[in-house]
């Protein structure tokens, strides 16, 4: 299981470099083999650009700057990642407040 | 006598809680985010109270309101004062909220009133009695201290204390995640005892991180960067380095980890400065850097030992081992230097994280308790004096990601305290005091139905029974109604190793619409551009475990040879995206990846798509499958079902007759009606009885061949070890999966025991003796070539005379490869092509 999470956790990270402009087919390879992890019940999660609240405890944050009520995620260190819908990897992120 | 069972280590940094039972202990896990250690912090955030790591979250952004390491100040008559809440807290009653946060780990069945706790051999009376109050506080009606290194020694001992070898002066080496303690222990027929200790509380691994980060990461990433400011700006608070300085921590963390298993670990980040494009960053830290760095600590830690000797006219030859635990004594440097330096043997066989609480649960399942079950009886008579009632507010369903809930209670004991979690530990509320009115926001998962659990405890932490405690919120697009699927949604995929089809699951009865997937299926079987042969996608509704035949057809594409621009290859992908929108409308798109070709569908509930082909495909199959279970049946003498099935045999032959006379272009209703009647027929075969369903039957398998493979594990003495641990291994991650009704994962499941077992065969040598007799023993038509196999067989006698496994082994593979396959009577399915 800890060698299925760390490749899990270096794709999510591979996923995030790719970005959004991601040619067809590469995201199709992408959709392929998340779509095996998801048949093993695994699923990870990206959680950047989300509000961050001291209440999810799906992530473990470094907060940055000065705190805030509103609070950003915006670096993913290590994704949040779901076996059967429940979470046995807390995400690692950088938490920082919105800019104004 | 009851025994007390239960032990926490209450640490400095980190703590944890196990048990004892029947000769194993176990060490519980935090329900959030499943790991076994807490860290030993407390955040005041409003009128919220937060443990473990969420707490450590604030320790730099807050730290006037989040408390840690107050175990040092144990027995003092400190008191920290809580800005948010204007008010003070003790060390015990911060302790107290730690061990409370520890009892949440148990399982609700089991919560004890008695409990062991660890405690610093360096600890004194008011100490002692400090964490005493701190168990009391947190609702242990008993508490039982004990020392650290003697925790740790039973860990390492586990239950050899009688063990003679044992007796003498040992040493017991903690370098944990903050601290450093190393204490002298003796161990005679009667007793274990502390006769000396030192150590630093300011040394642990959060030290060594430190030390990577400035001294082998920032050298370099000056020179690659140029920036000679970093050294003075990366730790200072809200300074431009801040983000960057959080990150190197946890890669210094993960490559001190790394450093330990190889000789070099990756350092590989973005460096990222406001105004100034982002840089990837790489490079690599040896681990004779690492060493060296490092080597002072350690030394240090060293002179603490000699401390120890001296002042008890010791030398190395006089202890008899050193018992390593703390979670930095993983690396290899550390084992090395500790032994080379005192020339004592080193022994780190107790995992070093979780020793100190395994110490403390083997000790509590050897305590007698003195408070028999005193607890339970007075929480059951009370309970039904004052039954907390809850009536909950709140929405359903939801678009927005959170929600907010309401709560009215009704016979609330005095200073009870709340918290609201969510099943998959994405949410916690934290602790907070109980009202007769309270009122929350819970945080949703996106597009699922999220369950939250409202936890009462009373001022012991006990927690309470509340009636409706369980809400579930379901988050996602759906209309005002939130229609939901009546049935499973699944499409139909070939089983080639049991010449069957089988229904896999794509959406699950109850989701909420619209619902979208893709899934990825490879191809079972060539199929030639031009030829009539075709690819199925057969889309079902029904019951996922249970045949595709006895379930309904709502959409059929078919991709026969004259489509393709070329061959489509066996074992090539096939993206298969389903969509369904709210009035049901179902859109499927497959896409040929090998030929580069998209077949869009779109299906609307009120028709009918049957496919000839595949009609009469289910038939024989079915045919197929009743056959077999009528056998089965007979072997049972249950001539009753036997009679029912061969009704149902008769009726399908009728049918199989039926469609071979179907032609496509048919204008009558003939195929819509024989469909019926196919599904018919199917639904009464496969509800005979459930033990007929292609799940049931693979459960079945599974169980039998688990019970054949634990047989052998259990009577045959030359079972390897790393066979032993590997089937441990394997049997303890799928216990889960025993449960399933997925057919596709327990096939998997029964595949991997299968060339499990295969494997065994070979690592084994009585097994292999066993199937070489076996096979001799059956008769001359059961293999293609029995001449040559009977000069085998004489050779296989002669390898077994001088034991030479190998040779009968080669022997035994060449049998094998002449045996005649026991299905070739059987009528092969051709399938629908997709594979499973």
């Amino acid at each position: 299981m800890k060698e299925t999470l760390t490749i899990m956790n270096q794709f999510a990270l591979l996923e995030l470099k790719l970005g959004n402009d991601k040619d067809e087919s590469i995201q199709r390879i992408i959709q392929r083999i998340k779509a095996v992890w998801e048949g093993m019940g695994l699923v990870y999660q990206l959680p950047l650009g989300e509000k961050y609240t001291d209440t999810r405890t799906d992530v473990m944050a470094n907060i940055v700057g000065e705190m805030d009520n509103d609070m950003t995620i915006t670096q993913i260190v290590k994704p949040i990642i779901y076996q059967n819908n429940v979470i046995v990897q807390q995400g690692i992120v950088m938490v920082e407040a919105k800019k104004k | 006598m009851e025994t007390i069972d239960y032990g926490i280590d209450l640490g400095t940094t980190n703590s944890l809680v196990a048990k004892y039972s029947k000769g194993k202990v176990e060490v519980f896990k935090n329900p959030v985010g499943f790991k076994e250690t807490l860290p030993s912090c407390v955040a005041f955030r409003g009128e919220r109270i937060i443990v473990g790591d969420k707490a450590r979250e604030y320790i730099v952004k807050d730290p006037l309101n989040v408390f840690s390491a107050f175990k040092r100040k144990m027995g003092t008559s400190e008191k920290y004062l809580i800005p948010s809440l204007m008010s003070y807290y003790s060390p015990i009653g911060l302790s107290a909220m730690v061990l409370k946060e520890l009892k949440n780990f148990i399982p609700e069945v089991q919560k004890p009133s008695s409990i062991v706790i660890t405690i610093p051999a360096s600890f004194d009376t008011v100490q002692c009695n400090a964490t005493k109050e701190a168990g009391k506080e947190a609702g242990f009606e008993e508490v039982v201290l004990l020392q650290e290194p003697i925790a740790a020694s039973l860990a390492f001992f586990n239950e050899k204390m009688n063990d003679a070898g044992s007796l003498g002066k040992w040493l017991v080496y903690d370098l944990g995640g903050g601290t450093f303690d190393i204490a002298l222990i003796t161990i005679d027929k009667d007793e274990m005892r502390v006769v000396d200790h030192e150590g630093d509380n300011f040394l642990g691994g959060v030290d060594l991180d430190q030390m990577i980060v400035t001294q082998l990461i920032l050298p370099r990433l000056k020179e690659i960067t140029g920036k000679g400011d970093i050294d003075s700006l990366i730790n200072q608070r809200n300074g431009p380095y801040e983000k960057l300085y959080y990150i190197l921590l946890l890669k210094a963390e993960e490559a001190k980890k790394e450093l330990s298993i190889n000789e070099t670990a990756e350092i590989e980040f973005t460096f990222e400065i406001e105004d100034e494009p982002a840089r990837e960053i790489y490079f690599e830290i040896t681990r004779t850097a690492f060493e060296e760095l490092i080597a002072p600590k350690i030394d240090y830690t060293l002179d603490f030992v000699q401390k120890i000797f001296d002042r008890n006219h010791l030398s190395s030859a006089d202890i008899k081992n050193i018992i390593l635990i703390g979670g930095s004594t993983i690396i290899p440097y550390v084992r090395k230097r500790i032994g080379e330096s005192t020339g004592i043997p080193v022994n780190f066989s107790a995992d070093p994280s979780t020793a100190v609480a395994v110490g403390a649960a083997y000790y509590a399942g050897a305590k007698i308790k003195t408070l028999a079950n005193k607890f339970s009886e007075v929480s059951n008579e009370t309970a039904l004096e004052r039954d907390v009632q809850l009536q909950v507010a709140y929405n359903k369903t939801t678009k927005d990601m959170e929600e907010y809930v309401t709560a009215l209670f009704e016979n609330l004991p005095e200073n009870c305290t709340y918290r609201m979690v969510r099943a998959d530990g994405g949410y916690d509320s934290g602790i907070k005091n109980a009202s007769t009115k309270i009122g929350e926001f819970v945080l949703l998962k996106a597009n699922a139905v999220n369950q939250f659990t409202i936890k009462v405890y009373d001022e012991q932490n006990n927690e309470l029974s509340v009636p409706n405690s369980k809400i579930e919120i379901t988050q996602g697009l759906f209309s005002l109604y939130g229609q939901t699927l009546p049935e499973d949604i699944c499409i139909e995929v070939d089983d080639l190793n049991n010449n069957t089809t089988i229904s896999e699951v794509i959406f699950v009865r109850n989701s909420i619409l619209p619902l979208k997937k893709t899934v990825f299926k490879e191809l079972s079987r060539t199929i030639k551009k031009g030829s009539t042969d075709s690819l199925i996608i057969n889309i079902l509704e029904g019951n996922q475990s249970v045949h595709p035949s006895a379930n309904k057809v709502i959409g059929v594409i078919e991709i026969n040879g004259s489509m393709l621009e070329s061959d489509l290859v066996y074992g090539s992908d096939v993206e298969i995206t389903l969509e369904i929108s709210e009035s049901r409308e179902i859109s499927v798109s497959a896409v040929l990846t090998f030929t580069n070709q998209t077949f869009n569908h779109i299906f609307n509930p009120m028709e009918k798509y049957i496919s000839i082909t595949k009609l009469r495909e289910e038939l024989k199959t079915l045919r197929n499958e009743i056959n077999l279970s009528i056998e089965k049946v007979l072997e049972n003498d249950d001539y009753e079902k036997a009679s029912f099935l061969n009704e149902l045999l008769d009726v399908n032959n009728t049918l199989i007759k039926d469609a071979s006379t179907l032609r496509d272009g048919d204008l009558d209703e003939r195929k819509y009606q024989l469909e019926e009647q196919k599904r018919r027929v199917a639904a009464q075969f496969y509800n005979v009885g459930i033990n007929n369903s292609p799940v049931y039957d693979k459960k079945e398998k599974i169980q039998s061949l688990k019970l054949y493979i634990d047989h052998i594990m259990t009577y045959h003495n030359d079972v390897p070890e790393t066979i032993k641990e590997e089937y441990n291994i394997m049997i303890t991650a799928n216990h889960e999966l025993m449960k399933s009704t997925n057919h596709f994962q327990l096939n998997t499941f029964f595949m991997k025991l299968e060339k499990f077992h295969g494997k065994m065969v070979f690592n084994v040598p009585s097994l292999l003796i066993n199937n070489f007799v076996y096979m001799q023993g059956l008769s001359e038509s059961d293999f293609n070539n029995y001449k040559k196999v009977k000069k085998l067989f004489e050779q296989g006698e002669k390898a077994m005379e001088k034991s030479n496994h190998n040779e009968l082994l080669a022997i035994c593979k060449e049998i094998w490869g002449e045996m005649k396959d026991q299905n070739t009577e059987i009528e092969k399915i051709k399938g629908t092509g997709l594979g499973s």
